[in-house]
């Protein structure tokens, strides 16, 4: 089974949630199209992938859900970062970044 | 997240599942429609919207089914997957109902009966003692000298008063100390007078054993009564009654507490029952009354009765109870130094006074019956044991086979992607499951076993525990079913896990796969199966055989319609031989008048009164044992048709009274009728009538002419030793002994004459004793019952070995028949007949039988030791036993090989050709 790329590529899901998660409450809908907008339409996540990544998120205890109501009035299930989720989001953020600053070291080096 | 709430999530994810579906589909559902509605935004028409979301989210199914795994976490996500290995199992086990039938039931009986077996085994002979620290608790005796037989006494006696006293002064050197001594009571019914057993003890006795009374209380320590010399007690009592005692005579009263009973002319109240396992020291005692140290004038004699028995300090050890004992013998022999009283009886033993101790199990163990239970019961764990084993190895090739019969399947499924991990895991489950579903079904053998071993339990045995099902056997013997299971469960789908994905396909749908060392190893399994079975056949065998010759013993008289009517006088009447005689008689002439009676005979055991007589000539001193019979119409020889051999039967001139109550009072020439085995110990081969011998213990040197000869008498059991023994008139004998016994010989069914014989026993003296009335020919059989019982077992344990080690070697023929269908089709597709293809197989099948059977008899002939205390008259090498059950397990095990041969025949050539 090829699980070491799925995990590198679940880790980064993950940690994309947790970030547009940060600023507040949001539902399944709102969290794929926060990705695709502040990645500049670079990143279209899946259905397939946000949702199972998102109840993984939910028993891992990172992130609680609640129902909600829509800006458009529809009920919607909200998602929102719990204190563990935060502290993971911080820890998870300073690895991609000594991560993706590695990588930048390597590429720019010729 | 804390684990407490990861672990309330992963259950809510599994058994809350309906309600999150629910709102999973809510959630998707709202994507969607807000998806729809970008869409529209953005300038769709709505139908395409619709179509253009449920596009982009993909498949809805799917990834709801991903979600639930996710939601269930890695605890919850193996719960559901053993839930579904189970479910994958049960079904699996369903499709073959057979093996899984078979499976079950042989754990369930292996399990249940050798953890029942070993429960009655460990709380009745090897741990029969209750309590915290039971090896602390010792018994204490008088090493006893025995002078018949000039040597040490291996029996425990007791001790007399007198040491009981010194011990008691010594008190505090034990954490506790009590005695206890066994005696009757009488009690007066509407007709007889009953005697009653019971233990006299000590108050303290019961805090022995740390069993509480399952109702009322038991003794306080000033409840005891002190006794006269004559063993009356001072004032009325209390007691403690047994739980069989509480059922027969109270009727189970659950206010029996307060309650009384006049016995020997006290009363006695009731104020506490023990439990029903509770019977020590056994041999039917009813009751226990709390009694002082005895108080004897010094002149008195009285055997060692008091046993005693001593709880030993924690910080004592074995020789400074031995170094104590030591010096309280030797005060008490220097007290009565003096040639009084007891004195006189301490230098019977060589080393004078001298006491002894052993742990209390023993005192169990070494009781009547419990030494030969104690075989009894390790040679049944003996042949459950080979049970078991047989069980084990039928478990492991069945597994086996079946394990290989569906490598095609495994195979199958790896190659379509399946996870090893999971494979192997499931076939984990299915062992783990059948073992489970045996060991349930062994719990219920078991508490059912203990009930019907327990049967097997003498009742003289003394008992002080609750047999309840050993916890640990019941563990243990699940664990290795269990691991059997697993293990060659294992085997197979390992192996299908080892197989290189290439490999796996090719195998589909291939047979030829089987390695010749898996074959070999099943070969294996089936001969020491079958060398089991033949063990548990003979053991079976030889009982069968000693049944058979006990039930045809020849008892050398007529059983049938012969009633024997024991009768107890009171014990007052001891000295008055002319009273005793007189009512005697009078009985005889009552019950000789009876309608349906043809004959009475009386015969007197005197018990102690047994003789050493000599005879002139090369032999020395025999030993013989005197007992009373009637002479001319009440002659015992005639009513129970004991063929005379010789000679004339005693008559009234013969009678010379007195004689034996008073050993100095008579000399002269005494006839005597001897049995067979006296003639054949003293004048073997020769005419025994007109000899003479005379007695070597008796001051008058009396002489004994033999005027008649008799066959060898078994009146009690089949199995009885026949010894010597010399008749003469019961007229001469007191009343001590056993009690004399009338035998009635009827012309019909004797039970009719019940009532007449105790209306007329009431009417010759009214204060006769319950008379025990039996039918001979009944005592007789029920004499057989634990061999029987025995037998029974051995039977059925050998029939259940028998029948696996045929399905072993079925199953591992058909197995081979199977392997081989292409070989055989060639054979036949090159002019091999059918019968030349039954022998290929039948040659398998004799080649496994010869060798089981060859070990089998290694076997059986030396492990037939443990059965041997339970044959009667057969060798435990008897020839014939050994060939019949070798040619019963030859002949139902190639019947099991004729199955699969006959298959092989029906094999078609062509079809064998393209059968891969």
């Amino acid at each position: 089974m090829p699980k070491d790329k799925a995990d590198l590529l679940q880790g980064t899901l993950d940690l994309l949630i947790l970030k547009t998660l940060q600023h507040g409450p949001i539902h399944g809908f709102g969290i794929a199209v926060r990705i695709r907008r502040m990645s500049g339409d670079v990143l279209q996540v899946e259905q397939g992938s946000l949702y199972p990544a998102l109840y993984r998120l939910v028993e891992q205890g990172w992130i609680t859900s609640e129902w909600g109501v829509s800006e458009n009035n529809r009920k919607a299930k909200y998602y929102r970062l719990t204190r563990t989720g935060r502290n993971q989001l911080a820890r998870e953020a300073s690895d991609w970044e000594r991560l993706s600053n590695a990588i930048n070291l390597i590429l720019k080096s010729t | 997240m804390n684990p407490l709430r990861r672990l309330h999530q992963s259950f809510r994810a599994l058994f809350a599942r309906r309600k999150l579906d629910a709102e999973m589909d809510e959630e998707m559902r709202s994507h969607i429609e807000m998806q729809t509605q970008e869409h529209i935004e953005a300038g769709m028409p709505p139908a395409e919207a619709r179509r253009a979301a449920f596009r982009d989210f993909g498949h809805v199914d799917g990834i709801k089914e991903t979600c639930r795994e996710q939601r269930e976490g890695w605890l919850g996500r193996q719960l559901s997957m053993t839930g579904k290995d189970v479910l994958f199992a049960l079904r699996q086990l369903r499709k073959s109902p057979g093996f899984t039938v078979v499976a079950v039931l042989t754990l369930a009986l292996g399990i249940g009966a050798s953890t029942a077996v070993y429960s009655v085994l460990n709380n009745v002979i090897l741990n029969p003692v209750p309590g915290p620290e039971p090896e602390r608790l010792l018994q204490i005796a008088e090493r006893w000298w025995d002078s018949r037989t000039n040597s040490e006494s291996e029996n425990f006696f007791g001790v007399r008063p007198p040491v009981l006293e010194a011990l008691r002064r010594n008190e505090d050197f034990f954490a506790e100390l009590a005695w206890y001594e066994t005696d009757s009571l009488e009690r007066e019914t509407d007709d007889f007078v009953d005697r009653v057993s019971c233990a006299f003890v000590s108050p303290n006795f019961f805090s022995l054993w740390a069993t509480p009374p399952v109702l009322g209380r038991t003794f306080a320590e000033d409840e005891a009564v002190p006794q006269d010399e004559n063993g009356r007690f001072a004032r009325d009592s209390v007691i403690v009654i047994t739980h069989a005692w509480w059922r027969s005579f109270f009727q189970g009263d659950p206010d029996v507490v307060g309650k009384r009973v006049e016995l020997s002319g006290r009363q006695f109240t009731v104020i506490g029952v023990m439990p029903e396992y509770f019977g020590f020291p056994g041999w039917g005692t009813a009751f226990w009354v709390p009694v002082d140290d005895p108080e004897l004038p010094p002149n008195a004699t009285t055997g060692p009765n008091y046993k005693v028995l001593a709880r030993i300090k924690p910080e004592t050890t074995e020789r400074q109870t031995q170094a104590m004992l030591d010096t309280v013998a030797r005060r008490v022999s220097e007290e009565h130094a003096d040639g009084s009283g007891y004195s006189n009886q301490w230098d019977r033993h060589p080393d004078g006074l001298a006491l002894q101790t052993r742990p209390v199990r023993y005192a169990i163990q070494g009781e009547a019956g419990g030494e030969d239970l104690q075989r009894t019961l390790f040679g049944l764990l003996a042949a459950i044991g080979f049970v078991l084993l047989i069980v084990c190895a039928n478990i492991a090739t069945l597994t086996l086979a079946r394990g290989e019969r569906r490598q095609q399947e495994f195979a199958a499924r790896i190659a379509l992607g399946a996870d090893r991990m999971r494979l192997i895991r499931q076939v984990l489950t299915e062992s783990v499951l059948l073992a489970c579903l045996g060991g349930l079904g062994g719990l219920f053998v078991t508490f059912w076993g203990v009930k019907l071993f327990m049967s097997l339990v003498p009742e003289t045995l003394p008992r002080l525990r609750a047999v309840d099902v050993d916890g640990t056997v019941l563990a243990v013997t699940l664990l290795i079913s269990m691991a059997t299971g697993i293990l060659f469960g294992l085997v197979p789908a390992w192996r299908a896990s080892k197989t290189p994905l290439g490999e796996a396909v090719k195998q589909v749908g291939s047979m030829a796969t089987a390695g010749v060392w898996r074959s070999r190893y099943r070969d294996m399994l089936v001969v020491i199966q079958i060398s089991l079975a033949l063990v548990l056949l003979t053991g079976a065998g030889l009982m069968i055989q000693s049944v058979v010759r006990m039930l045809n013993v020849d008892p050398g008289y007529d059983p049938e319609n012969l009633l024997r009517v024991s009768v107890g006088l009171p014990l007052e009447y001891g000295s008055q031989q002319d009273r005793i005689n007189q009512i005697l008689g009078d009985v005889h002439e009552r019950f000789a008048s009876l309608p349906g009676v043809l004959a009475v005979g009386i015969h007197k055991d005197p018990g102690s009164g047994s003789m050493e007589i000599e005879v002139d000539g090369p032999r020395g001193p025999t030993r013989v044992a005197v007992r009373g019979s009637g002479v001319e119409e009440s002659d015992l020889f005639a009513a129970m048709r004991v063929s005379l051999l010789a000679g004339r039967p005693l008559n009234r001139e013969d009678i010379a009274e007195g004689y034996f109550s008073n050993y100095r009072s008579v000399e002269g020439v005494s006839a005597v009728v001897i049995n067979e085995s006296l003639a054949n110990t003293l004048w073997p081969g020769q005419d025994p009538i007109g000899r003479m011998f005379s007695s070597i213990n008796s001051e008058s040197k009396r002489q004994y002419e033999v005027v008649g000869l008799v066959g060898d008498v078994r009146e009690y059991r089949y199995d009885q030793e026949t010894g010597p023994i010399a008749y003469r008139p019961y007229h001469e004998f007191h009343i001590t002994g056993a009690a004399p016994e009338f035998l009635i010989r009827t012309s019909a069914d004797p039970d009719t004459l019940v009532p007449a014989i105790r209306r007329e026993l009431i009417a010759a003296e009214p204060a006769m004793r319950t008379p025990g009335i039996n039918l001979v020919s009944r005592s007789l059989y029920d004499s057989t019952q634990a061999q029987r019982t025995y037998m029974t077992y051995l039977v059925v344990f050998a029939g259940v070995g028998l029948a696996l080690s045929a399905i072993g070697i079925y199953g591992v023929l058909t197995y081979s028949v199977a392997r081989r269908t292409r070989e055989i089709g060639i054979r036949m597709a090159v002019g091999a007949d059918r019968l030349g293809v039954v022998g290929l197989i039948i040659k398998d099948g004799v080649r496994l039988i010869t060798a089981g059977i060859v070990l089998g008899l290694l076997a059986a002939a030396w492990l037939t030791r443990f059965v041997e205390h339970r044959l009667f008259e057969v060798d435990r090498m008897d020839p014939l036993v050994y060939a019949g059950v070798a040619l019963v397990l030859a002949s139902v095990a190639l019947l099991a090989c004729l199955f699969p041969a006959l298959r092989a025949t029906r094999i078609e050539p062509t079809k064998a050709l393209r059968y891969e």
